[in-house]
């Protein structure tokens, strides 16, 4: 795989550029996590676990786990996507938002594999336009940005209340191997169980109750990566979580 | 003993004698219980060029064109059709900063269950009408199609009509006529027309085609008017008392490029003495200069017309085609056994694109309307003459709404608001919205070709007040305003989303090797 290149979408370079669509996201193959907007939490908590990733600088990266490592994503399978979700970062590829000339721009990887100098999706129209296709791409990651943002703010506030509490992920392979998984956090349920009527509401009117409830439920998400682990060359036997309650 | 109507016969092959011919035969195309179908006939001299300056339409011509089985793509590729979204007025009102509005043929937001007008008139900032109401403005101003791109799902559409080249779309007209609709085309000279006391018209005594008779004759001869006043003498009911330009000057503009972009509204700039309209088809651009020759000698009017094209393009053009008209119509437009269509019937001034829409009026009713026997020709003359009568009363005070609203201060704009070419139902109708917003009902039905929403457009964008100090006591439902409001402005950002450049849609229209319609 070619190392990337972004760079700002020009209608006068890249007028004849197209994109090559891929039904199976194959170039998220090696990708395990994906970082999600809140806007995508409902989406992809349906489909796989969502839970936070530890960071440095904040109290945990929303995320969606896609394999048992970084490196394995379980729903890219021989050319095919094995779920119903795809997390907006996936499928905005090969583009990305970035900053040129003080003004936020839409960059394209002119060295991937999904782009080409002719045929496929026609990014700028003969007039120098951008083709819708590229207007909604742009719009994906427009609205992922404020999802990123929201999802920010939506940790902030689990981590205020106390509702976070680190998991740990124990991975049982059916060739008797077992793999343990640090550095994220989930919900804590006997904090949130015991929040007060006026924190709940609050939470209600905010929004971020569903979506506390999307991410305690995602876990059961475990067993769909299971299954999918049955195709993959690690099949997986069972999985324990821990959620470490103080 | 009944005398069928089997045979009608158009004189005049331009867009009123094609459109005619194709709406008729499109809607007559069965056999009767005699196993007779409706024969149409146009005759058609080519020594008259057609006046090939009606390019605007009204989004009625797409259920027009449906009914006489044209397509979409067959128009786009055939009559270098553009799409039309709105018509923008510059320079008609200034004010400050707002020099322009569009009239867009999208209604605003919400109005399927009430009229947001009086909410935008509440709020203390002076924002653009047709803007906070509708999407459509920032479409044009983004230069957007209507619609999506071919086999797009879902597919997504907003009000137009199209921009065509009269003479290809009348080439297009004809061939369909005759190859798809059994039309007769005669290539052929009225010689003689000859009439009768009873019928009207008898026969048309032709150059190579002998004697031509039916049962009903279209005049649709252009300024000649050849069977209807030339022949039946009726005369045509001036006007150029309340619409005063009376000459255009007009000429094209060719594009810098062929990738340039494609407006998609009909421009109008109000100048010293008139208007200039611009009109964007797929090669070049329609321009003219709509002027009064009272206020103006022919060559400062060719001055201005050249400034413009200056400042708009980089070619001039060598010579511009000046044509004189008398604004007016028909004091009867179906007299015994002959009805006019097109220019025969009469002439406005192109401010509201109003020709090729009254075409299609005229001719959708009397297709509708044929009498099956001439025994009752003189009933459907009488409901003809009523309807048309009323449509072209409607279209001249609509246009006169945007003179009289106008705060230009030459001669020509100040003569416009003088009470002597006023229209008194509209003094009164403008005096009462000084109090109270444009209501549906303060347009007669009959009368509503333009609809109350057309009038709020212009009213508004001209900057003209309702003081709502008073009236405001009936208007109590704000946060269904305030949520349309903000649904408007989310429809903008969805569809500058999802629609393609003006030229990336005609591109793909183009280049399509599907029969899309």
């Amino acid at each position: 795989m070619n190392p990337s290149q972004f760079v700002p979408l020009d209608a006068e370079m890249h007028r004849h550029l197209g994109v090559i669509e891929d039904a199976g996201f194959s170039h998220s193959e090696r990708t395990g996590l994906v970082s999600i907007g809140l806007h995508e939490l409902f989406d992809v908590a349906s489909c796989m676990p969502v839970v936070l990733i530890d960071d440095n600088a904040s109290a945990g990266v929303l995320s969606a786990m896609l394999g048992f490592n970084a490196e394995q994503n379980l729903f890219c399978q021989h050319g095919q996507w094995l779920g119903h979700a795809v997390p907006v970062h996936l499928r905005s590829h090969p583009f990305a938002l970035g900053v040129n000339n003080g003004q936020l721009a839409l960059l394209v990887d002119v060295n991937s594999s999904g782009v080409a100098e002719s045929g496929g999706i026609r990014l700028f129209a003969s007039d120098g336009s951008l083709m819708p296709y590229s207007k909604q791409v742009k719009g994906l990651l427009e609205d992922l940005m404020l999802g990123y943002r929201q999802a920010q703010r939506f940790v902030e506030r689990l981590s205020h209340l106390g509702l976070l509490a680190p998991l740990t992920i124990s991975v049982h392979y059916t060739d008797g191997n077992t793999q343990r998984i640090d550095g994220c956090h989930s919900i804590n349920e006997q904090v949130f169980m015991r929040l007060s009527s006026d924190q709940l509401l609050a939470l209600h009117q905010e929004g971020y109750l569903m979506a506390i409830n999307a991410m305690m439920l995602s876990l059961r998400q475990f067993n769909r990566l299971v299954q999918l682990s049955k195709t993959s060359p690690f099949s997986v036997a069972s999985v324990d979580l821990q959620v470490l309650t103080p | 003993m009944t005398t069928p109507v089997t045979h009608v016969l158009i004189v005049g092959g331009g867009t009123a004698g094609w459109l005619t011919a194709g709406i008729l035969a499109a809607t007559h195309a069965g056999k009767d219980a005699f196993g007779q179908s409706l024969k149409v006939t146009v005759i058609e001299s080519d020594g008259i060029a057609p006046i090939g300056v009606g390019e605007g339409t009204w989004p009625s011509m797409r259920s027009t064109l449906m009914r006489i089985g044209i397509t979409e793509t067959e128009l786009v590729r055939e009559a270098s059709a553009t799409f039309k979204q709105a018509s923008k007025f510059v320079d008609w009102h200034r004010n400050g900063k707002q020099t322009s509005y569009y009239h867009p043929f999208s209604a605003p937001q919400g109005s399927a269950q009430l009229d947001i007008t009086p909410y935008w008139l509440m709020q203390t900032d002076a924002s653009q009408y047709a803007q906070m109401v509708c999407f459509q403005p920032a479409l044009c101003e983004a230069g957007l199609a209507p619609r999506s791109l071919p086999n797009v799902k879902p597919a997504v559409a907003v009000n137009y009509g199209y921009h065509l080249d009269a003479g290809k779309f009348i080439a297009l007209l004809k061939r369909h006529c005759v190859e798809k609709l059994g039309v007769i085309h005669l290539q052929d000279q009225v010689t003689e027309v000859i009439t009768s006391p009873e019928e009207g018209i008898s026969a048309l005594a032709t150059a190579h085609h002998g004697t031509q008779s039916a049962q009903l004759y279209v005049d649709c001869t252009g300024f000649h008017a050849r069977l209807i006043e030339q022949s039946l003498s009726v005369p045509l009911k001036d006007y150029s008392h309340v619409l005063l330009a009376d000459t255009a000057l007009v000429t094209q503009q060719p594009y810098d490029s062929p990738h340039d972009a494609i407006s998609c509204v009909t421009q109008s700039s109000a100048q010293e003495a008139g208007w200039i309209w611009d009109i964007g088809l797929q090669a070049r651009r329609g321009v003219g200069y709509v002027y009064c020759s009272q206020f103006h000698e022919s060559d400062k009017a060719e001055q201005h017309l050249r400034t413009y094209l200056a400042r708009t393009g980089n070619t001039q053009p060598e010579q511009l085609r000046t044509i004189r008209f008398k604004t007016g119509h028909r004091q009867q437009f179906w007299h015994k056994n002959c009805v006019a269509i097109g220019l025969s019937s009469g002439f406005l001034e192109p401010l509201e694109a109003s020709s090729l829409m009254l075409i299609e009026q005229s001719a959708l009713l009397l297709a509708d309307q044929l009498p099956a026997v001439t025994e009752v020709l003189p009933q459907a003359a009488a409901r003809f003459n009523r309807a048309l009568s009323d449509k072209w009363a409607a279209t001249i005070e609509f246009l006169k709404l945007h003179y009289v609203l106008s705060n230009r201060q030459e001669p020509f704009w100040q003569h416009n608001r003088h009470a002597d070419t006023a229209l008194s139902a509209l003094t009164d109708k403008l005096e009462e919205w000084r109090y109270r917003p444009i209501q549906s009902q303060d347009v007669l039905p009959g009368a509503d070709l333009f609809s109350a929403q057309s009038f709020r457009y212009i009213y508004y964008g001209m900057q003209a007040k309702t003081d709502m100090r008073y009236c405001q006591r009936q208007f109590n439902h704000h946060s269904f305003a305030q949520q349309q409001f903000h649904l408007n402005e989310a429809l903008v950002i969805q569809h500058q989303r999802q629609l393609p450049s003006h030229r990336a849609l005609l591109d793909a229209i183009i280049a399509s090797t599907l029969t899309q319609p």
